[in-house]
């Protein structure tokens, strides 16, 4: 039986990397509970973000604003499908971000997808979308039927 | 006295509360990048709805300083709010290089939404080829 010596500090190296990844996990799932989703999950191989949306309702219309920030107008997809509203594209890097070296990286970059379900019912031909700062703003317009009725009551 | 110290459970309370929180996206402070190169360091803020005239920029002591201020979409009279995310309204990051900055030569550009300020690293502390005699 060959005799090892016991080296602690290699128990001890084992230990704390394990402690590092605990630690490196536990600031992950923060970022990405405290910053909103806006971190790029790496750890499954794929990156995703979260934009910010705005939501008003008019009479006539509802008016949805998304921050999409150096986004292609062609790399976002807008779709209405009974009612719920998608807002699926992707966040390309810049080819020449890639050669220099990063002091700080906080913009998230990777696909995206954002969903909401519509309260009432939306005229599916007068839809609009405009990409503009950065800004997506889609305008939908209410089905004649959403829209808010005034019935006059004679009283008698 | 022994104080018994719950971490379980505390952990469980504080995932909990963050969990319950409305996590929507915060986006209070523009989220930037910064890229040192050969002869330049280049900054790209992510500012959309932010326009040109909304926008400071100074350097100062050595501190670049991007401030600013979007403003909110104006609600029409009949308008209610059904989500609200955008957090961006008043804004300011200051930045400090690991290398001396030619600040006469440092250049700004806004476009969809997207800032980007070229800093040219002084000719002091850019990279220069020795030869042998």
């Amino acid at each position: 039986m060959s005799l090892i010596r016991w080296n602690p500090s290699r128990d001890l190296a084992a230990w704390s990397s394990d402690i590092f990844n605990m630690q490196r996990e536990i600031n992950r799932l923060f970022d990405t509970f405290v910053r909103g989703g806006t971190q790029a999950d790496e750890s499954f191989g794929l990156t995703y973000w979260t934009p910010a949306v705005d939501i008003a309702e008019r009479d006539n219309e509802y008016v949805v604003k998304v921050d999409l920030p150096g986004v292609e107008k062609d790399d976002v997809k807008i779709t209405l499908v009974s009612g719920v509203l998608t807002i699926r594209g992707e966040k390309k890097q810049e080819n020449e971000s890639k050669t220099g070296s990063f002091h700080r990286i906080e913009r998230s970059y990777g696909s995206f997808q954002r969903s909401f379900t519509l309260p009432s019912s939306v005229r599916n031909d007068g839809i609009d979308a405009v990409y503009k700062d950065g800004i997506l703003t889609i305008t939908l317009p209410k089905a004649e039927e959403a829209k808010p009725k005034q019935i006059e009551v004679r009283v008698k | 006295m022994l104080v018994r110290l719950d971490y379980p459970q505390t952990f469980n309370n504080l995932i909990e509360n963050i969990l319950t929180q409305d996590f929507a996206p915060r986006h209070s402070h523009p989220a930037i990048d910064i890229a040192e190169y050969e002869n330049e360091s280049i900054v790209v803020a992510e500012l959309p709805g932010v326009k040109k005239d909304e926008l400071r920029i100074t350097f100062e002591n050595d501190v670049l300083t991007v401030a600013g201020e979007r403003k909110p979409y104006e609600m029409p009279r009949d308008g209610r709010v059904l989500l609200n995310e955008m957090r961006l309204r008043e804004f300011s990051r200051s930045i400090e290089f690991p290398h001396a900055i030619d600040g006469d030569k440092i250049s700004a550009d806004l476009q969809n939404g997207i800032l980007k300020i070229v800093v040219p690293k002084a000719e002091s502390a850019r990279p220069r080829t020795i030869e042998v005699k």
